[in-house]
């Protein structure tokens, strides 16, 4: 009965609407598609005639009309039961809107150079955060990252190359989110609805001394009409790349005794030893140490242990899953919409016994309340967590030490515990560090539109983002158990002396745990941040030619920021930590770093346009900053840009066809930065340190004499310029764009010169350097439909820049430093002749040109030369090779054999859709950058005895016949060596690290539009994404994406840092 | 379209194959085989002793290792000793391996009664040593009358040994033997060393050879 019931009133319910469709000519469309909105099995095509007939659930429904090279169309029925449409030629372009600061633009309008991208990029990829999915996506924005693919690392991002020298201030651009600075690293990326990169200052100005290295605008998604629930997810299995090929530890130890005799000394591993490898290895001892004769305490380690152990096998794991869940609910009317979304990230990291976990946590909402049709209201709230939480000892020392643990070392001792150098007990059971950051951010937005049909709006906003960031860190005693039954400690960072000092500048501690120590460290982050922006803005219309839009507004920023941090090294209980009090103690340390900064700024733009054919715009801005002294606080900040779209003139009307959009650009603009490292940095300042003084046994604190500050210093000031092509052809098949810009930094902070050393103090920063950026922007699109089941499009984008030292006041010249003339990223170093076969060529080759000076390496040993060992350029013929004294005026021997700049930035994406299937292949890439490693993990030994990394391509080195490894007398390497003769800065090993990277494949099915389910499900997809599949470099060893690492202790080089991961995930997106 | 799904696929198997990780075998070239010869003396005073060899000798190497089993009777049982304990037996066996080494004796070489410095050329493409010469008589350890000296006592490839020649009132009365071998110990040269007394000329000297020299 009920079942009756519900048939009949879903057939009372069904409206019949009936219709035609015609093209733009007025001919009917045929096998055009019409579709109710929201209900994807109620739909129909176009006969012959054009003609339709469509079953609805109400009067009150949308249609939706798509055909072949037409627009797609949205009739609201409004009662109606027959209806005509009228198709539209495909003029995506015409209507395609970027967004600026403070607003919207028609893309053919803006003047600037913006580039406004959908949320594509970041959709179906395996990522841990937008940036990630950015990096490659937008010419000139630069996201590199060498730090490999540590859960919770942060990429560097800059746009249009470094701006600055960052000594004193930062180059990183504006992050808005919403309209309020936020942080990209830690947003939802499935939150985002696209995101848009304000590239030169006629773009970025109207946010002043905020945004003058560029702005990135996140723009959230919003409510919509109709109730959706979509859930996506995504479980993600994660393997290393690049690991090094470890030794077998016979091999390990040949090589080792190689290193020493051919520095002259004496094999570390005596043949003794190597009897005993070559049994272990056969199988043919159990343990790989025993008791060391001449302690008892202690087991035999490193060049008197005899194992075979792979340290990246025992470390590394195949396999690491992730996952990641998102939910999100959209709906809303005429009057209120809403969007709310929560997510969750599961990231396990590649280290065993590490037990790495980052998660993230991110719940966001979105409500837009429109009053009536002068008042609507937007409210916005977002509450993000993110924990990270890690042994306390996998920082960049362990990744610094890890290719240096000595493979004759067993991974556990004979008694069962694991062994003191191979550092899995410090991982295991040395402490935990937890970094937690809770950001909460509230948007209000008001806007007041106070007259009807003329376009002019106010707009109130209000915004806060209030940061909470515990954080603790752990250090527990570690030991292991003799061979005589006595116990032994030893420190978490094995090896390294102990440590227990507080950074003056920025209050962290700096701990070494001693052996048996019990280290226990809370900090409290807290950071409130607030802003409002004001504005207005009007657009008038004279006869449909000329078009003006005025916007004026202002704006004004608070940050505070307060870090506590305290620590106890002898707390109780290590399971139950807590820092004890007591009024006076030896094991305690405290510090507290405050600081506040504001600024305020009055802004305006005006935009003309004539016809879409001539463009101008204007902005100027007044800027306070409250990081200067109080009669430098504030600037005037001006820009214009100018536009000619020729394709609009009437002499171009029968080339539209062919070229339908054709816009040339230029601009220029002044900004300031007020980005500041310090934020009082005309404030005197004492810090305090360790003084080389002990009195009563314990070494005490000095404060030297105050570092003198400048009351001239003021803005940087960065001049912006360039010029700027935007087209499209074959109606907006093919588009693109080029951009050439000149960017320079004139009153740049740098050092002032020093004082007298009598004086003590450090010189102050001073506004006395400048630096010049140029550089070019070029992207290319091509999209097509081939019919209604195949469409496609490439895409392409490739950029460059190169940066310059124009004024420096560098009274030495130093080529370590900075010196006028200098371009950012060079890298000085020698000419190999070649490496000398026997020491008669050496011999012969020395007596013309002594290399007893040719050290350029600080802290490293030169010795006997021989065959074997490279040949140095004596460029200047001087009858020795050397540096000179290293300065630009005296280099010796030494000259720019590259630049560790990444340039030549590309990406290409192949897209293709075939009825439910659909395919997106995306490569970036990095054209050209050189880069020298003088660590051991390139050379196998670093310019000294103890720094000893060997793998297997380190067995690329010179060995004359007779070696047990074979000879090779046409190697890579010179002969190894425990010295510094061989490794050199030069340009036999300057390594090309260019790459090309299929960073994404994603192949996805989704469910067909007239499968049953669809009545109950909007859309079904499931896709499989990979990332960083594949990558093409010649670059040795290392991958290029983790080359250098630093937690700001410890500076891991290449090879020396968290490894970067290949991705497989399998996802759902689902639609209700 | 069809060349998109070709371009698509044919990126994919480039992509398959340029992925392969690099192979990172050892490059070393395990037949090349260590070369040692030595050239003709020649001293600071100008005088010019050639090496003759004198005898060869190839010395195939034997090694050595241990076995151990435990002690049994007749039947195969094992025999426990009085602690009821296994009895571990040990023996050491040999075998001949592929490695046949050549010593190369030299006659010996008379120089003069004078102090003097010797340049021996060595032509190689192994490291080699020239160990110091061992000085003894009747088990006793004498005082050397020449030594070798500098970086000279170890080398890689083509280079040279340079000995310095004390000088005795009367002849030496007991070689001393110069050993020059590659660091694998396959090639390995003797070369016994005498001097007559100050002043005079070792009788079998050929003289002209230090015309030919200075020609």
């Amino acid at each position: 009965m009920i079942a009756c019931c519900l048939v009949a009133v879903a057939a009372w319910a069904q409206t019949t609407v009936t219709g035609t469709v015609y093209e733009p000519s007025g001919d009917p469309a045929i096998g055009a598609t019409v579709q109710e909105k929201g209900n994807p099995s109620a739909g129909a095509a176009t006969d012959i005639d054009g003609h339709f007939t469509i079953k609805v659930s109400s009067t009150k429904a949308t249609l939706v009309v798509s055909y072949i090279g037409m627009e797609s169309q949205e009739v609201r029925l409004d009662g109606r039961t027959k209806v005509d449409v009228h198709m539209k030629e495909n003029s995506t372009l015409l209507e395609e809107v970027v967004v600026v600061g403070y607003g919207t633009q028609k893309k053919i309008n803006a003047t600037g150079s913006v580039r406004t991208i959908d949320n594509e990029v970041l959709e179906s990829r395996p990522i841990s955060n937008a940036v990630q999915g950015l990096q490659g996506a937008v010419a000139g924005l630069n996201i590199t990252n060498d730090g490999g693919g540590a859960p919770g690392t942060e990429m560097n991002i800059n746009i249009r190359g470094v701006g600055s020298i960052g000594e004193g201030s930062n180059s990183k651009p504006l992050v808005l989110i919403d309209g309020m600075e936020g942080d990209l690293s830690t947003i939802n990326p499935n939150d985002i609805a696209s995101i848009s990169v304000l590239k030169d200052a006629a773009a970025a100005s109207i946010y002043g001394s905020r945004a003058p290295f560029g702005v990135i605008l996140v723009t959230t998604k919003g409510g919509d009409r109709g109730t959706r629930v979509t859930y996506t997810g995504n479980v993600r299995f994660q393997e290393p790349v690049s690991v090094p090929d470890a030794l077998d530890s016979y091999t390990w130890a040949l090589m080792v005794n190689d290193a020493w005799t051919n520095a002259g000394g004496n094999p570390m591993v005596g043949a003794g030893l190597l009897e005993k490898i070559k049994r272990f290895q056969r199988g043919e001892l159990e343990y790989a140490t025993s008791a060391n004769p001449n302690t008892g305490t202690e087991w035999l380690h490193d060049y008197q242990a005899w194992g075979n152990t792979n340290w990246y096998d025992v470390y590394m794991k195949k396999v690491a899953v992730s996952h990641e869940h998102n939910l999100s609910v959209t709906g809303g009317g005429d009057k209120v919409s809403y969007y709310f979304s929560g997510n969750y990230l599961d990231q396990a990291g590649i280290f065993k016994y590490a037990d790495e976990k980052y998660q993230r946590l991110a719940l966001s909402g979105k409500v837009n309340v429109k009053f009536n049709d002068i008042v609507s209201f937007q409210w916005t709230s977002r509450l993000i967590w993110t924990s990270n939480n890690k042994p306390s000892a996998l920082n960049a020392l362990f990744y610094h030490n890890l290719g240096r643990r000595s493979p004759t070392n067993p991974v556990k001792l004979p008694n069962g515990e694991y062994t003191p150098e191979g550092m899995v007990g410090s991982l295991v059971d040395g402490g935990r560090e937890k970094n937690n950051t809770l950001q909460f951010y509230n948007q209000a937005n008001l806007v007041i539109t106070p007259i009807k049909d003329v376009d002019w709006a106010i707009h109130a906003e209000i915004n806060s983002r209030l940061e909470n960031n515990p954080y603790t860190r752990q250090f527990n005693p570690i030991g292991y158990t003799g061979p005589d039954g006595t116990y032994n400690y030893y420190g978490v960072f094995n090896g390294v002396a102990a440590k227990h000092t507080i950074n003056g500048n920025n209050g962290n501690f700096v701990v070494n745990p001693g052996a048996g120590e019990k280290y226990y460290e809370k900090a409290f982050t807290k950071i409130n941040y607030f802003s409002t922006n004001f504005y207005t803005d009007y657009s008038l219309s004279i006869n449909d030619k000329h078009n003006f839009k005025f916007l004026v507004g202002l704006q004004t920023e608070y940050y505070q920021r307060q870090i506590d941090r305290m620590a106890h090294y002898d707390i109780l209980d290590p399971n139950k930590p807590f820092i004890p009090s007591e009024v006076a103690s030896d094991k305690a340390m405290a510090s507290e770093v405050k600081g506040e900064w504001s600024t305020m700024g009055v802004f305006a733009r005006v935009n003309y346009n004539y016809m879409d054919r001539y463009m101008a715009e204007v902005n100027i801005r007044t800027d306070g900053a409250s990081r200067f002294p109080k009669d430098q606080r504030w600037g005037w900040f001006p820009s214009f840009s100018l536009g000619w779209n020729v394709a609009q003139e009437a002499f171009w009307e029968n080339l539209t066809n062919v070229c339908n959009y054709l816009k040339f650009r230029g601009s220029y603009g002044v900004l300031g930065n007020q980005n500041t490292t310090s934020f009082y940095p005309y404030y005197q300042k004492m810090v305090t340190s360790g003084a080389e003084v002990i009195i009563d046994g314990k070494q005490v604190n000095k404060l030297p004499v105050y570092d003198p500050y400048s009351t001239s210093l003021t803005w940087e000031k960065i001049h912006n310029w360039g010029v700027g092509l935007d087209f499209a052809f074959l109606r907006s098949k093919l588009q693109g764009s080029f951009d050439w810009y000149e960017r320079t930094t004139k009153d740049m902070v740098g050092p002032a010169r020093a004082f007298s050393a009598a004086f003590g103090g450090a010189a102050p920063k001073t506004n006395n350097a400048e630096m010049r950026t140029r550089g070019w922007e070029l992207e290319l699109s091509w999209r097509d439909r081939i019919n209604d089941d195949w469409s496609y499009s490439v895409s392409a984008s490739l950029s460059d820049y190169q940066s310059k030292i124009t004024k420096y006041d560098s009274p030495d010249g130093a080529i370590s430093g900075w010196y006028q003339g200098k371009n950012y990223g060079e890298i000085w170093g020698y000419d190999v002749v070649g490496i000398a076969k026997s020491d008669e060529e050496m011999r012969a080759y020395l007596e013309k040109h002594s290399q007893s000076n040719v050290n350029f390496r600080s802290g490293s040993n030169i010795g006997a030369w021989g065959g074997g060992d490279l040949m140095y350029l004596d460029r200047d013929n001087s009858g020795s090779v050397d540096a000179g004294s290293k300065t630009i005026d005296d280099h010796g021997d030494l000259r720019v054999i590259g630049n560790n700049t990444p340039r030549y930035a590309y990406s290409f994406t192949l897209e293709a859709k075939w009825r439910f299937i659909d395919f997106r292949a995306y490569f970036q890439g990095i054209g050209k950058r050189d880069y020298f490693i003088d660590t051991s993990t390139f050379f196998g030994y670093g310019a000294n005895p103890w720094q000893v990394t060997l793998f297997k391509d380190h067995l690329d080195y010179f060995r004359y016949a007779g070696s047990e490894l074979g000879a090779n007398l046409d190697p890579y390497y010179g002969r190894i060596r425990t010295d510094a003769n061989n490794v050199q800065p030069c340009d036999r090993f300057l390594q090309d690290a260019s790459y090309l990277r299929l960073k994404n494949l994603t192949i996805g099915f989704s469910l067909p539009e007239n499968a049953k389910i669809s009545k109950y499900v909007q859309k079904a997809r499931l896709y499989f994404s990979a990332e960083n599949l594949f990558t093409w470099t010649k670059l040795k060893i290392f991958d290029p994406e983790a080359l250098s690492y630093s937690d700001g202790v410890y500076d891991g080089g290449a090879g020396k840092t968290y490894p970067q991961y290949r991705t497989y995930s399998i996802g759902l997106e689902l639609t209700f | 379209m069809k060349k998109l799904i070709y371009l698509i696929a044919g990126l994919g198997l480039l992509g398959g194959f340029a992925a392969c990780e690099d192979d990172n075998d050892n490059p070393g070239d395990f037949s090349l085989k260590s070369e040692l010869e030595l050239g003709t003396i020649t001293s600071a005073k100008g005088h010019v002793y050639p090496l003759t060899v004198e005898e060869t000798k190839d010395t195939t190497y034997e090694y050595f290792y241990t076995v151990r089993d435990t002690l049994k009777d007749e039947n195969g049982e094992p025999i426990l000793d009085d602690l009821g304990q296994l009895q571990i037996t040990a023996h050491e066996e040999s075998y001949f391996s592929k490695k046949t080494a050549k010593l190369i004796k030299m006659k010996k070489i008379t120089l003069f009664g004078q102090a003097d410095t010797l340049t021996i050329p060595v032509v190689s493409n192994a490291k080699w040593s020239a160990p110091m010469p061992i000085f003894k008589r009747d088990d006793k350890d004498m005082t050397p009358w020449f030594s070798n000296y500098g970086s000279t006592l170890a080398g890689g490839g083509n280079s040279y040994i340079k000995l310095a020649v004390g000088i005795g009132r009367s002849a030496r009365s007991y070689c001393g033997y110069q050993r020059v071998l590659t660091s694998d110990s396959m090639i390995m040269y003797v070369i016994p060393i005498t001097q007559v007394g100050r002043g005079q000329t070792p009788p079998d000297y050929d003289m002209s050879l230090e015309t030919t020299s200075a020609e």
